[in-house]
């Protein structure tokens, strides 16, 4: 930056010179970060929550996408694995939420009161779950299992009881129970 | 100093006392939600107390130290009297009176929505009346620091800012900006609900308004401490200033691009488009130049300090480096905190990256390091250098300092790092209480507790910081006048624009308006984003 | 002057060249590899990169109605009512005094309704009145009143003085679940929603309720027989809960009624 060079002594000349090295090297490292986005963006590694869409947030258990018996995961027409969940001051709909292990999982999300967001155990499922807002966002789970999902955003005294759970099934067992029970949850009774 | 000295001291003490409080209440969370502790008997206590934990910590302390540090610059680097000390003393009437409506209002549990405000929740008004009174006091600043500069250059036209001063002034325009954001979100969405004239809250856009002030924020607080760096730092430790060049750039490029960036604590909310998102992410990259700067400024200010000290060597002359200055141990510790919470920056802010931690503990983790360490340890060395000034007292125990730093960096280091860890984990931030018996969470119980006894540490440091300066006795000494530290090279010339704040003004306003007019402007329009209230408490 | 002039003019142009290149890379180039952007060519690419709302769902679930209930709660439920108001529902209230008793505290197993919160009774009546909500003598009285008819029922029993003299506090003595919940059954402690720590709207207040019409209605929801809570709010919570803990809430709550409560004071 130091775009007005003033000739002066040997030591200064020294010092301009080293300030430019610094200077290259900062702006490799910031080409360097902005190029990792752009490439992990490209490839779509992992897409954060990005399309806008809205929805009314009074009726969301009346009527449309967000009633009650729409929730769960399903298996579309397309083959394409879709979860829906409810966020409410304090719990999320449904309480357990199952998945097929290696397959993208596309999940929609939206809340009927307060902010929330959730975050599956290790993964980088992770999303906020803003009312009036439906976030979408696709994951893979690489492995069997069950994680905890907890609440991450502060969402009213009872912030710290709002844990779901995610199983992470066979995607042979997966079908099987798809095709019978149509929107699956692991959620008891 | 001419006039400002009680006002200083008033600022500095107001500061330094909420601070111990906010910290016992920082470590009676950590303890409570420790395997140390029992459930805390009522969840609400635990949000109430984070929630003055946050107030404290990110509105009123900096606020105050800023505002006093700038008061003091302003006498101190200008050499004149203060304009304007009833206003002055009328905006610092107007902070405490605001930290005092907030606490109360907090303290009696109408207030427990964190810091943060997330609506559609919503406390009090008295607990946002409180918070704008704190900001508006610190308008008041932000003016005097504009007149009191004008003055100095009408007296001195052509002359060089001094560096403290240019630096102050880039603050205090920063503030008054980056503010703008929350103060919106507060008086035209949150009062209005909140005094019930209407039932509902574009909770979409209060979140993005809010993002505008909740990252700059950050740059508000750090720009005291990078001030010590430049005009503290090499004169403390017997050196000279590497480049006051440098230091004028690195604080226009704060002013430039420290407020469009906000929308990358949004990367995971579905209300902002992936377009902004990730022109904010770029912009937030481009943040750390004012920060790689200084780092190369002050690292080559040590080296010179080091060699006027007989240093020699490639490396050898660290170990002429006054070793036994406070302010030396502080920068110190001050530039490892920085390295390992800027390698953390890195990952919050690369847009994909974030989603692996993003509202875990580690964020958490993240701006305590930063903030808690890399900047507030400066404060200590401004507090430190400024003290026997203000004072007219002999110079404090370096030994003592040295203690308190010591107890202040390793605290920090242990509280923070295992907090980092257990974010990779997935451990959720704000839960008063987690059930340790799980299997999936006894695991992470450990660095709970390990987090616990660093944040003992940190609370010891802050008391002995705090003991230290009250053992200070009023005209116990007579310290020797107050200087910045000098740079190396007589500066011969300082372009026009770097002397002045014009240009980066109007840049950082421009910018604003291309990376935040959009979102404002699309989610003011949307009715689906007006969602019901909740007012928080019993009916 | 020079040095000024080339500082400004290089600054605004690299910073300009900056933000014009983020935007081409953040609106055009990453979008256009991505099918949920492209689809509908490049303009809607660059709205929803902006942020443009736009549907993503299946529109056909549009048509799909909820199974749990039709009310929408709406804070102007709970705005206060007119004395005339008030006048007609207690008239109306006259065909409720055998269950739910004169002064709105029942004698019966019936639930209490004095101060209790006028959205609760206006959205349990209306789910009643549309079945939502299960009972052969609520839904045959519910059936005959009018929206209006509702509303000043509940303005009448909100006006009533509330039953509970000892409001819900954190005191030691509080069963654990009614205070601190137990997060990985994901059951949240009932004073966060039922007042004592914070009042969610449309959740009723509880004290000196008859036990057993707070362990039936809470073994309703575990079973799923009542299902009128919206998004299974109530379900959620009691599904996870063993029997014995459902009675230990409900002794709780109903231990609290105006003759034998203690009264503690209240932190708020």
């Amino acid at each position: 930056m130091n775009a007005t060079p003033s000739h002066g002594s040997d030591a200064e000349a020294v010092a301009v010179d080293s300030e430019r090295r610094w200077a290259l090297i900062v702006a490799a490292i910031i080409v360097v970060l902005v190029g990792m986005m752009i490439l992990t963006g490209l490839h779509w590694a992992a897409m954060p929550p990005s399309r806008v869409e809205t929805v009314d947030v009074n009726t969301l258990h009346v009527k449309g996408e967000f009633v009650e018996s729409n929730l769960g995961t399903t298996l579309g027409p397309d083959g394409k694995v879709l979860v829906r969940v409810v966020a409410q001051q304090y719990s999320f709909v449904p309480q357990c939420i199952v998945v097929p292990v290696d397959t993208p999982v596309t999940f929609r999300a939206t809340a009927t009161d307060a902010i929330h967001g959730f975050v599956v155990g290790r993964s980088n499922a992770n999303t906020m779950v803003i009312p009036g807002f439906v976030a979408t966002f696709t994951t893979t789970f690489p492995a069997l299992g069950e994680h905890l999902m907890p609440c991450h955003e502060y969402c009213g005294t009872g912030h710290e009881a709002m844990w779901a759970r995610v199983k992470v099934i066979s995607a042979n067992e997966f079908l099987g129970r798809v095709n019978r029970e149509k929107r699956l949850s692991c959620v008891s009774g | 100093m001419y006039l400002a000295k009680r006002l200083v001291l008033a600022h500095f003490w107001v500061a330094f006392i909420a601070f111990l409080g906010a910290i016992l209440l920082g470590e009676w969370q950590m303890f409570v939600r420790s395997p140390l502790s029992a459930w805390v008997n009522n969840p609400e206590h635990y949000y109430r107390s984070v929630t003055a934990h946050g107030t404290v910590m990110a509105y009123v302390m900096p606020t105050l130290l800023a505002m006093g540090f700038g008061y003091a610059i302003s006498e101190l680097a200008l050499k004149r009297p203060l304009i304007g000390l009833r206003w002055a003393w009328a905006g610092f009437a107007m902070v405490v009176l605001g930290t005092a409506t907030a606490a109360t209002t907090i303290g009696i549990g109408k207030a427990s929505v964190l810091y943060t405000f997330y609506p559609p929740m919503l406390a009090s008004s008295a607990y946002y009346l409180g918070v704008v009174l704190v900001v508006v006091g610190s308008w008041v600043w932000v003016v005097l620091m504009s007149i009191n500069l004008r003055a100095w250059k009408k007296e001195h036209p052509g002359e060089r800012v001094p560096l403290a001063m240019f630096g102050n002034v880039a603050g205090a325009y920063l503030w008054a900006w980056t503010s703008v954001g929350a103060a919106s979100e507060v008086l035209v969405l949150i009062l209005p609900a909140s005094f019930g004239l209407t039932d509902t809250i574009n909770a979409g856009l209060a979140r993005v308004l809010f993002s505008w002030t909740l990252h700059a924020i950050v740059y508000f607080w750090l720009i005291p401490a990078y001030i010590a760096f430049y005009s503290i730092v090499p004169r403390a430790i017997g050196g000279r200033l590497y480049s006051d060049t440098m230091g004028r750039v690195a604080f226009a490029l704060f002013l430039v691009f420290s407020m469009p960036i906000g929308i990358h604590h949004l990367f995971a909310d579905p209300q902002v488009g992936a377009g902004f998102k990730f022109v904010h992410a770029v912009m937030t990259a481009m943040v750390t130049v004012p920060t790689f700067l200084t780092v190369f400024t002050i690292v080559a200010s040590i080296e010179i300090a080091a060699r006027l000290r007989g240093g020699k060597g490639a490396f050898g002359w660290v170990k002429a480096l006054p070793w036994d200055n406070p302010v030396m141990l502080a920068v110190t510790f001050s530039f490892v905190m920085l390295g390992l919470g800027g390698a953390g920056g890195i990952i919050n802010m690369s847009y994909q990256l974030n989603e692996t931690i993003h509202n875990t503990q580690w964020v958490t983790g993240h701006f305590h390091l930063i903030f808690g360490g890399t900047v507030v340890i400066m404060y200590f060395v401004i507090a430190y250098d400024l003290w026997p000034q203000l004072m007219d007292s002999a110079p404090l125990s370096a030994r003592a300092m040295r203690i308190q730093l010591w107890l202040w960096f390793i605290g920090m280091m242990i509280l923070t790092l295992p907090w980092h860890w257990v974010g990779l984990l997935g451990m959720p931030r704000r839960m008063a209480y987690y059930d340790y018996t799980d299997p999936a969470l006894h695991p992470q119980a450990w660095t709970v507790t390990a987090s616990t006894i660093g944040g003992l540490l940190v609370v010891a440091s802050a008391v002995l910081f705090v003991a230290i300066l009250a053992r200070a006795r009023r005209g116990s000494g007579e310290p020797a006048p107050y200087t910045f530290s000098e740079a190396v090279h007589a500066v011969a010339h300082t372009p026009a624009a770097l002397n002045g704040f014009a240009v980066w003004v109007t840049m950082m306003i421009a910018l604003t308006v291309v990376n935040y007019g959009y979102p404002i402007v699309q989610l003011a329009s949307v009715r689906e984003a007006s969602v019901p209230i909740i007012p928080i408490g019993s009916r | 002057m020079d040095g000024r002039d080339t500082l400004v003019r290089r600054s605004v142009l690299a910073l300009v060249a900056l933000t014009v290149l983020a935007m081409l890379v953040g609106f055009l180039w990453l979008p256009s590899v991505h099918p949920d952007f492209t689809a509908q060519g490049m303009w809607t690419a660059l709205c929803r990169a902006a942020g443009v709302p736009a549907r993503w769902g299946d529109s056909a679930a549009d048509a799909l109605r909820g199974n749990s209930t039709r009310v929408v709660l709406d804070r102007s439920m709970a705005r206060a009512a007119t004395s005339a108001s008030v006048g007609r529902g207690a008239t109306l209230a006259l065909n409720c005094t055998m269950c739910h008793g004169a002064q709105g505290m029942s004698a019966s197993n019936s639930p209490n309704l004095a101060g209790q919160y006028p959205e609760v009774v206006i959205k349990q009546l209306e789910d009643y009145r549309s079945g939502d909500r299960a009972s052969p003598i609520m839904q045959a009285i519910a059936q005959g009143l009018s929206d209006a008819s509702i509303r000043d029922l509940a303005a009448y029993y909100a006006s009533l003085p509330k039953a509970r003299t000892a409001p819900t506090t954190y005191d030691e003595t509080l069963p654990a679940l009614v205070r601190v919940g137990d997060p990985l059954r994901n059951i949240a402690p009932c004073i966060s929603c039922h007042g004592g720590v914070d009042q969610k709207f449309g959740a009723p207040w509880l004290e000196g309720m008859p036990r057993q019409y707070l362990v039936m209605q809470l073994e309703a929801f575990a079973n799923g027989t009542r299902r009128n809570d919206a998004q299974a709010q109530m379900r959620n919570m009691v599904r996870n809960m063993t029997p014995e803990e459902i009675g230990e809430v409900a002794t709780f709550y109903a231990r609290k009624t105006a003759v034998a409560a203690p009264v503690t004071a209240g932190v708020r």
